[in-house]
């Protein structure tokens, strides 16, 4: 009778922690949970904002392959290019040594 | 149910003789009962074997989950706080850059017609960096932030 006492109260112990385990992990599970649907717009509209970005990046990239392409027709567009850094600066020519003796 | 009373030996003036004859039908039926009392504490055992068994379970389970949902969250607060970065390095060093460098080259155009028909397909500095431009970013951590447009 006493073995069969010790076994109820066991299981029903096991039984308690379990249901308290359950209930701590659900309530955890719920604000994780929260938390992330909260994340959830301000993630979507910094990925909007960086989808921007890169269009107008493809943007700028086209707009200096052309202005480069132009620059090779017309270098009038060079200093403008240099002072943006898209061309590097023309190196200053090396005056010529004296020839030597 | 209403058993008949045994008489006490305990109690003054019992007699052993008193004893009524043992009803056999009375102790099939307590044996029956005792039986079947051991018989439901066995499944009453079970019950709750089964129940700490689903419990472990779901509890397992459960942790999982948890589990899954905090590393969501972690990930997307990191890649959150990267990208403000890159928005912030996007208009603090990008934007003005584009800026300058648009409004350059379509004041060249205008002085340069063959150049013209090449920038017309780009639109005006006024509308254009501007579409990008970030709202307020949420509190930031260090993040490596993307490298601004600029040769």
């Amino acid at each position: 009778m006493i073995k069969t006492t010790t076994i109820t109260a066991s299981l029903g112990a096991l039984v308690m922690v379990s249901v308290i385990g359950s209930t701590s992990l659900c309530f955890r599970y719920v604000r994780s949970l929260n938390a992330v649907l909260t994340l959830q717009p301000e993630a979507l509209r910094l990925q909007g904002q960086m989808g921007l970005i890169d269009r107008n990046r493809a943007i700028m990239r086209a707009m200096v392959a052309d202005a480069v392409e132009y620059s090779k027709r017309n270098p009038a567009i060079d200093p403008l290019l240099v002072r943006f850094d898209v061309k590097p600066k023309p190196s200053a020519p090396v005056p010529a040594k004296p020839a030597a003796r | 149910m209403n058993l008949p009373q045994a008489p006490d030996p305990l109690v003054p003036g019992y007699n052993s003789t008193d004893v009524p004859p043992a009803d056999s039908t009375l102790q099939a039926k307590v044996a029956g009962l005792d039986e079947s009392l051991d018989h439901l504490r066995r499944w009453f055992h079970v019950t709750l074997a089964s129940l700490v068994f689903m419990l472990a379970g779901l509890n397992v389970y459960l942790f999982n989950q948890v589990r899954i949902v905090r590393r969501q969250a972690f990930d997307m607060v990191r890649q959150m706080n990267e990208m403000s970065e890159a928005v912030k390095a996007y208009e603090t060093n990008s934007v003005p850059w584009m800026d300058g460098f648009t409004a350059e080259l379509h004041k060249f155009a205008e002085t340069h017609p063959d150049f013209a028909s090449t920038m017309a397909r780009y639109p005006k500095p006024s509308g254009q960096a501007k579409a990008a431009a970030p709202q307020p970013a949420p509190a930031a951590a260090p993040a490596p932030a993307a490298a601004p447009r600029k040769k």
